[in-house]
């Protein structure tokens, strides 16, 4: 479907929906939050039934996710040691391969028995579809860096690791975005970078993004775009068709795993319709993990388990922060947004109304990491994580554009356009409000209790069953905790132990994280939104020691 | 994976369905009667008892949870709650439940089978007063016998657990008032002076006493008493200023200014005077439960609801003369009535379960004499 992915040049009436859906998020979670702060206070019977009722379905929630985020460590740690490039070659010559693998008899661990199985499942569904992929030797990833204000401690580690891939390096181009209003330290940093890699990978370029393009914003997706489009021209010079090039627009802070480039490319081989799929990675945030107060290294491990729990469910699956695509499906959609500081999932987005529904993400188990949000202290860095999590928050701008675009489509199925909105529109309400119904709404029935509700058996059996249910909460914190602490890199660092047993109670934070880096955002970018006030992009503050993470 | 995660999202779903209207249903107090086979509506009732970890019994069975407790699943109509507490009498009432409410037996006083009493001096008192910083004095007719009774952290500290507390003679042996007669001894709620009118060698003087000093510093201010009033008083406030009542006329005598002013009668410090029966009240907790000054006798009247209070004698004190409630220690002073000394009973325990300080507008006190 051709759509105008953009809330800009709208004819009256569709503008007047934009503006009501706009609305919409942020007056669903003022009424939900206020509506339970008034029955709280003027009906507390019905309050306390509504927030019991909201405890037992999030904890209900909560026992789900940590289920799957378990399996999805699980998987996680099953293709830690799985050689892609060897499976590369082998779908290279699929028929020789698929019976050369499906006779072997595997002896070892079970973690191999069932790498192993789910790659014969994935061969053979790929024969039987019969879309073959091209020879591993044609296959080009183009890496974009955008460029504003990261300095050469946070761009070189990130090339350094993609000069560590397994994947051959001449097949590998790598493109720093820079932006023309970027301090001259940084553009010197990026052409000395240049210069550095031009001869190691198959091309290293820098394309400068100026400052000022009409119909753009001071967005990170105009950078990206301005970037591929270069990007494009090369490749159509060397006459390399988008079909072979799998494009990652990564955060210079990405570092990745050695193996992430020859994961990925099994993933774009083995997927039948590898030119309509995003390729999600798992981003886990420990360049500077252990240069960062302890509530930011649990707000960012919060992030990462969201996306392990997520890539569980492929169906659902949006694109967030770094990952990967088939080029030909960014060039079909005519690139990222240029107004749009949700560049990650409004890719998706914009892909799936262009292709009728017919585009997926397929998760990745392989991680790759980033920084977390860091300033000079305490609280600098508490201000940057917070603003971090508004610009995720942010990501609510999708929804009046999904939904214009759903309600104009007629091939994308009833069922799948509501269960996308749905997601969409209830990801966004729980995460601005039950927070603060867990941490403060909840308590408020039994606080205001008058004379009448003081005296009724709610008033005593609500604290009674909130506290069972937080109980049961604790227990998936426990487990989180252990996965957290599972999940760490193994960088050599001083009393590594001490410092991961910190880690571990620095999760009892998480009840006022949720308030105030989690909630508090989300509220305040849905509150933008609904008022018009639109967020502009603000770079996060990055900081890092020169230790090198193992991912 | 999809696959899995649709069956467990569709067995939590089911589940939430079926738990989510059960526990609201247990929430309002809705259980399921295995006897009868239908659904009941039950109350509930909470008992906190002073002391606390008392044990519970309804209808002859024993609660799970010692005291505070609460008891769930009561259906409604009487049912009979025993409260048991090792050195406390058997507390026991018919308590009505009511479907979907709660009943409240908050802070029950339990009573102790045997009332905890400590002398504390061998000395005999006429009367006792206390002081703002918790200092009793011990009144006597001749000023040497008049006493400061204190602990190093004041009365808040438990006498009775082995606390040091010290008996000084406010005029000590080499005071030129120690031969003196007490005539009136005047005191203002809040204020760490006291007002002595004593007789010395045929002649009335007035000594002005801080006992916030050690040893306390007395100050003869008889000059500013050109005839003796018929009542003095101020605010426990303003130490500064005291106010001397005459027939037609009341004095400000500023202490510090040594300076006497005719004074405006509005800015008069507001004390109420009860002049009803030969009765003191003290409200000691929350509960309204009171401990009364009759005749000899020390009373508690424990105001539980549903019944009638209850009356218990906790000691015989000296007619006529003040007793002392102190809500941080439980204790209460009083004058035996045998001998006249000094005795501290342990009313409730110490650091009683108060949730807030009583405030002052609850706690009464009814008395025939406003100063001694």
């Amino acid at each position: 479907m051709i759509f105008n992915y953009s809330k800009e040049n709208l004819k009256p009436r569709q503008a007047r929906l934009q503006r009501i859906l706009e609305i919409l998020p942020g007056a669903c979670s003022w009424t939900v939050l206020l509506g339970l702060i008034f029955l709280s206070i003027f009906f507390p019977f019905s309050a306390a039934i509504l927030i019991v009722a909201f405890y037992l379905s999030w904890i209900m929630r909560i026992l789900y996710s940590t289920f799957f985020l378990v399996l999805s460590f699980i998987q996680l740690d099953i293709e830690k040691n799985t050689d892609w490039m060897s499976r590369i070659h082998g779908i290279d010559h699929l028929n020789i391969d698929l019976k050369k693998i499906t006779s072997k008899k595997l002896k070892h661990h079970w973690r191999q028995y069932c790498s192993h199985k789910t790659h014969i499942e994935q061969l053979n569904q790929l024969l039987e579809n019969k879309n073959l992929p091209p020879s591993s030797k044609n296959i080009f990833h183009l890496v974009i860096f955008p460029v504003i204000k990261e300095g050469r401690d946070i761009l070189e580690p990130a090339i350094e690791a993609i000069q560590c891939q397994q994947f051959p390096h001449e097949q590998i181009v790598i493109v720093f975005a820079l932006e023309e209003r970027a301090l001259p330290p940084i553009q010197k940093a990026v052409a000395e970078l240049e210069k550095k890699y031009k001869s190691i990978f198959f091309e290293c370029m820098t394309v400068v993004h100026p400052a000022v393009v009409p119909g753009e914003a001071r967005v990170k997706g105009a950078n990206a775009t301005c970037a591929a489009k270069q990007a494009a021209i090369f490749f159509q010079k060397k006459q390399i068709p988008f079909e072979n090039v799998i494009v990652s627009c990564f955060d210079a802070d990405t570092v990745v795993s050695p193996h992430y480039f020859a994961c990925l490319t099994y993933h774009f081989m083995i997927c039948p319709d590898r030119l309509r799929a995003s390729f999600q990675p798992i981003p886990v945030y420990h360049n500077n993990i252990w240069q960062v107060p302890g509530f930011a290294r649990v707000v960012e491990t919060g992030s990462s388990f969201y996306l392990l729990i997520e890539a569980t469910n492929p169906e659902k699956l949006v694109t967030f922060s770094s990952h990967s695509m088939s080029f030909k499906a960014l060039v079909d959609v005519n690139y990222w947004p240029v107004d749009m500081i949700s560049d990650d999932s409004a890719i998706f987005w914009k892909a799936y109304i262009h292709y009728d529904g017919q585009y997926r993400v397929i998760p990745m188990y392989v991680t790759l990491s980033m920084d977390v949000a860091s300033a000079n202290n305490w609280w600098e860095t508490a201000k940057s994580v917070y603003k971090q999590k508004q610009r995720w928050a942010w990501g609510v701008e999708n929804f009046p554009i999904v939904v214009r675009a759903f309600l104009k489509s007629k091939k994308i199925p009833l069922y799948e356009k509501s269960r996308h909105g749905f997601k969409l529109f209830e990801g966004h309400l729980s995460w601005a409000t039950s927070g603060f119904i867990l941490s403060i709404i909840g308590w408020l029935p039994v606080h205001f209790a008058r004379r009448e509700f003081a005296a009724s058996v709610v008033y005593y059996n609500v604290p009674d069953i909130a506290n069972t249910i937080f109980s049961l909460g604790f227990v998936a914190i426990c487990i989180t905790i252990i996965l957290s602490l599972a999940l760490l890199p193994k960088t050599r660092i001083r009393y590594r132990w001490l410092l991961k047993i910190g880690h571990a109670f620095e999760w009892m934070m998480v009840p006022l994280i949720l308030v105030l880096f989690s909630a508090l955002p989300a509220l305040h970018a849905q509150t933008r939104l609904m008022l018009g006030k639109y967020l502009e992009f603000w770079v996060t503050d990055k900081h890092r020691a020169q230790v090198k993470p193992k991912t | 994976m999809l696959l899995l995660r649709k069956i467990i999202f569709y067995i939590f779903a089911l589940i939430y369905l079926i738990l989510c209207p059960l526990i609201i249903a247990r929430m309002m107090g809705v259980v399921f009667n295995p006897v009868t086979h239908h659904l009941v509506k039950t109350g509930l009732v909470y008992i906190s008892t002073n002391p606390p970890d008392a044990t519970v019994y309804v209808d002859g069975r024993q609660a799970h949870q010692k005291t505070p407790t609460i008891l769930r699943d009561l259906t409604p109509g009487k049912h009979f709650i025993r409260i048991e507490h090792t050195g406390y009498n058997d507390w026991e009432r018919d308590i009505p439940i009511v479907a979907k409410k709660a009943t409240l037996l908050a802070n029950t006083l339990l009573i102790p089978e045997n009332w905890p009493i400590k002398p504390i001096s061998r000395q005999s008192y006429q009367n006792i007063i206390i002081t703002n910083d918790g200092i009793l004095v011990g009144i006597n007719p001749i000023l040497k016998n008049i006493d400061i009774i204190q602990t190093p952290q004041g009365l808040t500290e438990n006498f009775s657990e082995g606390s040091n507390y010290t008996i000084t003679p406010l005029f000590t042996k080499d005071s030129i008032y120690k031969k003196g007669v007490l005539v009136r001894l005047y005191n203002a709620p809040k204020s760490p002076f006291i007002l002595i009118e004593a007789t010395i060698k045929d002649k009335n003087k007035f000594l002005w006493v801080n006992l916030k000093e050690n040893p306390p510093l007395i100050e003869d201010i008889s000059d500013f008493f050109p005839q003796i009033p018929s009542r003095v008083d101020w605010d426990g406030s303003d130490n500064d200023n005291i106010f001397a009542f005459y027939p037609q006329i009341i004095y400000r005598i500023n202490i510090k200014d040594k300076a006497i002013y005719l004074q405006d009668p509005v800015k008069l410090p507001k004390r109420l005077t009860f002049q009803t029966l030969d009765t003191e009240a003290i409200l000691i907790n929350d509960k309204n439960d009171l401990l009364t000054h009759e005749g000899q006798w020390i009373r508690l009247y424990p105001k539980q609801a549903f019944d009638a209070p209850q009356v218990y004698d906790i000691a015989k004190a000296k007619p006529s003369t003040n007793m002392y409630f102190e809500e941080k220690s439980g204790e209460l002073f009083f004058l035996d009535n045998g001998t006249g000394s000094l005795c501290a009973a342990q009313i409730l325990p110490f650091h009683p379960i108060l949730n807030i300080p009583i405030p002052d507008a609850l706690r009464f006190k009814i008395t025939k004499k406003e100063s001694i």
